[in-house]
């Protein structure tokens, strides 16, 4: 046990270190290099005039990015090891329940329907919000019918076909909309399904952490439960867990994550998916109480770097985040998946 | 008391299934009672109810009349959390979680009394030990649930249901797909736990004669009849055991506890002797369907005798002389050919 302990603490190490690595790369590498000696007197009031445009930079554009993909990829990882757990199925994810789907729904509707959609969203209050809140909406829509379903069936495997159906019937949609859409309107509608981490603006900034974090913060809470639902229903219940409390608990928050991810950053593919399964290979356990800080940070970590590739020079700011994040990470949980030979939920 | 007190207790239990609008009743009218201490088999044929019931107890069903009762206390009205330290479950469907260690499945049993965290207190860690040992599986404790053997798979689900701590444990065939040693080490493990911990545990089983064996009380569940209640031996002899498990082709053997061919060939011979020999060589003929006679004066007869040689004679007359049982057999089943070709 001890010894086991140790080489976890080591890994919570190594990665707690790449973490401000990665920051400080995510802040400074870009079409403009800012270089690390801005950060000594970031606050000062003399600075030179190049300086100056450093720091707007960074304040305006880098660092939002940074805290978006942050939390973008520990909310992701955060929901699919809740989904992952709840469906005890190693394919469930964000993506795969329809949640994400239902997001881009409410987006193709607002982005791509003429007439009555586009004026309701042009002439409410919240103009800014517009894109985000049908991403909401259309996440939450989808969101509804699986608890919906959930209260009918029982089983966890028919609630699974049932998240990937609503999803087939969702998608099938968008393509209709993306067909009638004008094109200029398709061209924009899958700019944003490609995912970005810099949409979210200084100003909504403030309202997207605090939508997150109290999210984050109870799907801590339920790492006891969600370890007997390792054993199934059945040995869960005889345990003592409240089985019907805690699948609420874990659709409502997985999908809420979900929804206000997308909503922001559209549909980010493979993190919600495999960073869990990262998690579970390195640290060679099942327990939540490990699993969920792990993979919140992992999130981070993979979020993060798949932003810095992203804004590599080479890649002059062009590559959507989602081509890097399945390029880049599929063959890389392709490779673990082959060396371990075995991989669980 | 006198014999000591009932840990759950059934009064006029109805089981079955409620699906749509169908009402499908297994048994009906149970009134069985299980005290502190008592090692329990389920038994009966396939289909007869023997899950039903066990869920039914356990409350993954809800019954279809009457009342259980868990120390004197109503099942129905006995909370979720409560429940988890009343009752503890061994069941047939399968664990596959990676990279859960022994010990960890076995702290999973403490789920009831840890704290919001499910951190374990040094009590909580001392019942785990104890769990283990009690099971006998400390040299698992390491080891990967999803890397052992059905048999140590079993025996780590039994000490996990052990931490748990309950008067109580039901068990729904742990015996199955296991190997004959496995069977016997986990029947007698779950029986001295049973007396020494003072708990009750039932368990359903399909095997029949090593539950005849083991069990301090036999719950039968015949079909279409009522359940029958009582300590194995006298289930034998009242004639329960062998009407309800006796088909075409088995009969229950009161004298040798054992299920056997009914002998299908004619009796023409007959054996003599109670040497270790002789009797192997009965079970020989038995599974050939032979049967051997014992009263009536047959034809052939055979026989060891001191020179370690299996004799057969005919009307007192030597016709043969074997060392090996299967050349005895081959002999006979000339002599059994030659004779129905007579016939033909």
């Amino acid at each position: 046990m001890a010894n086991h302990d140790l080489s976890n603490r080591l890994i919570f190490g190594i990665l707690g270190i790449s973490l401000p690595i990665l920051l400080i790369l995510n802040i400074s590498v870009g079409s403009v290099s800012i270089p690390f000696s801005l950060f000594l007197h970031f606050f000062d009031s003399s600075l030179q005039e190049n300086e100056t445009i450093w720091r707007h930079i960074v304040i305006e554009s880098r660092l939002p990015q940074t805290i978006t993909a942050i939390l973008a990829g520990s909310a992701l990882a955060l929901a699919g090891l809740q989904m992952q757990t709840l469906f005890r199925n190693p394919l469930a994810g964000p993506s795969i329940l329809g949640i994400s789907s239902g997001a881009s729904l409410g987006v193709a509707i607002v982005s791509l329907g003429s007439g009555w959609s586009v004026f309701f969203v042009q002439q409410s209050l919240l103009k800014d919000f517009g894109i985000h809140l049908a991403a909401m909406a259309g996440a939450f829509g989808v969101l509804m019918i699986l608890l919906m379903a959930a209260k009918k069936v029982k089983n966890n495997s028919s609630l699974l076909i049932i998240g990937i159906m609503v999803g087939y019937a969702v998608s099938a949609l968008i393509g209709f909309l993306n067909f009638m859409g004008e094109q200029g309107q398709v061209h924009a509608f899958v700019l944003w399904g490609l995912g970005s981490f810099s949409n979210v603006q200084n100003t909504q900034l403030a309202f997207f952490v605090a939508s997150l974090l109290p999210a984050i913060f109870l799907s801590a809470l339920l790492m006891k439960p969600m370890n007997a639902m390792l054993l199934g229903d059945s040995y869960a219940q005889n345990l003592g867990v409240n089985l019907k409390r805690i699948r609420w608990q874990l659709i409502l928050l997985s999908g809420y994550l979900t929804a206000i991810i997308t909503a922001y950053t559209g549909p980010i593919a493979f993190i919600g998916l495999a960073t869990p399964h990262l998690a579970r290979l390195m640290f060679k356990s099942s327990d939540h109480k490990l699993l969920i800080p792990a993979v919140i940070l992992l999130g981070m970590l993979v979020a993060l770097s798949c932003n810095l590739i992203a804004r590599l020079p080479t890649f002059q700011e062009i590559v959507p985040i989602n081509v890097i994040t399945s390029l880049f990470g599929a063959p890389l949980v392709i490779y673990l998946v082959l060396k371990r030979k075995n991989i669980g939920f | 008391m006198k014999f000591g007190q009932a840990i759950i207790e059934t009064k006029n239990l109805s089981i079955g299934y409620v699906s749509k609008e169908k009402r499908t009743c297994v048994q009906k009218n149970l009134n069985l009672q299980l005290r502190k201490g008592e090692f329990c088999c389920l038994i009966g044929p396939n289909g007869v109810g023997k899950s039903t019931l066990l869920r039914t107890l356990s409350r993954q069903i809800n019954p279809l009349d009457g009342e259980i009762f868990i120390k004197k206390t109503a099942l129905s009205s006995i909370s979720s959390p409560i429940l988890a330290t009343k009752l503890s479950l061994v069941l047939t469907e399968k664990i596959q979680v990676p990279n859960l260690k022994v010990r960890e499945l076995v702290e999973m049993g403490r789920f009831p009394y840890s704290g919001f965290w499910g951190n374990l207190s040094p009590d909580d860690n001392q019942k785990v030990d104890e769990a283990i040992q009690l099971v006998g599986i400390q040299e698992l404790e390491q080891r990967n649930f999803d890397e052992l053997s059905d048999g140590e798979k079993q025996k780590a689900l039994i000490a996990k249901a052990l931490a748990q701590d309950a008067p109580l444990i039901l068990l729904d065939e742990p015996t199955a797909y296991l190997d004959f040693p496995s069977k016997m080490s986990i029947l007698s493990a779950l029986r001295r736990i049973a007396h020494t911990k003072q708990i009750g545990i039932i368990l359903s089983t399909h095997d029949l004669e090593l539950a005849l064996k083991m069990a301090d009380l036999i719950w039968l569940v015949p079909d279409n009849e009522k359940v029958q209640v009582g300590i194995p031996e006298d289930l034998v002899l009242n004639g329960s055991i062998g009407k309800t498990f006796s088909d075409e082709y088995l009969h229950f053997d009161m004298e040798t506890a054992h299920f056997l061919h009914k002998a299908i060939a004619r009796d023409f011979l007959n054996v003599e002797g109670n040497s270790i020999e002789m009797a192997w060589f009965r079970r020989a003929l038995l599974r050939k369907g032979i049967a051997a006679e014992t009263e009536i004066q047959m034809p052939y007869k055979v026989s060891f005798d001191e020179n370690k040689l299996f004799v057969v004679n005919h009307q007192s007359e030597l016709v043969g002389q074997f060392q090996e049982i299967h050349e005895v057999l081959s002999w006979i089943e000339t002599i059994l050919n030659i004779e129905s070709e007579h016939i033909r």
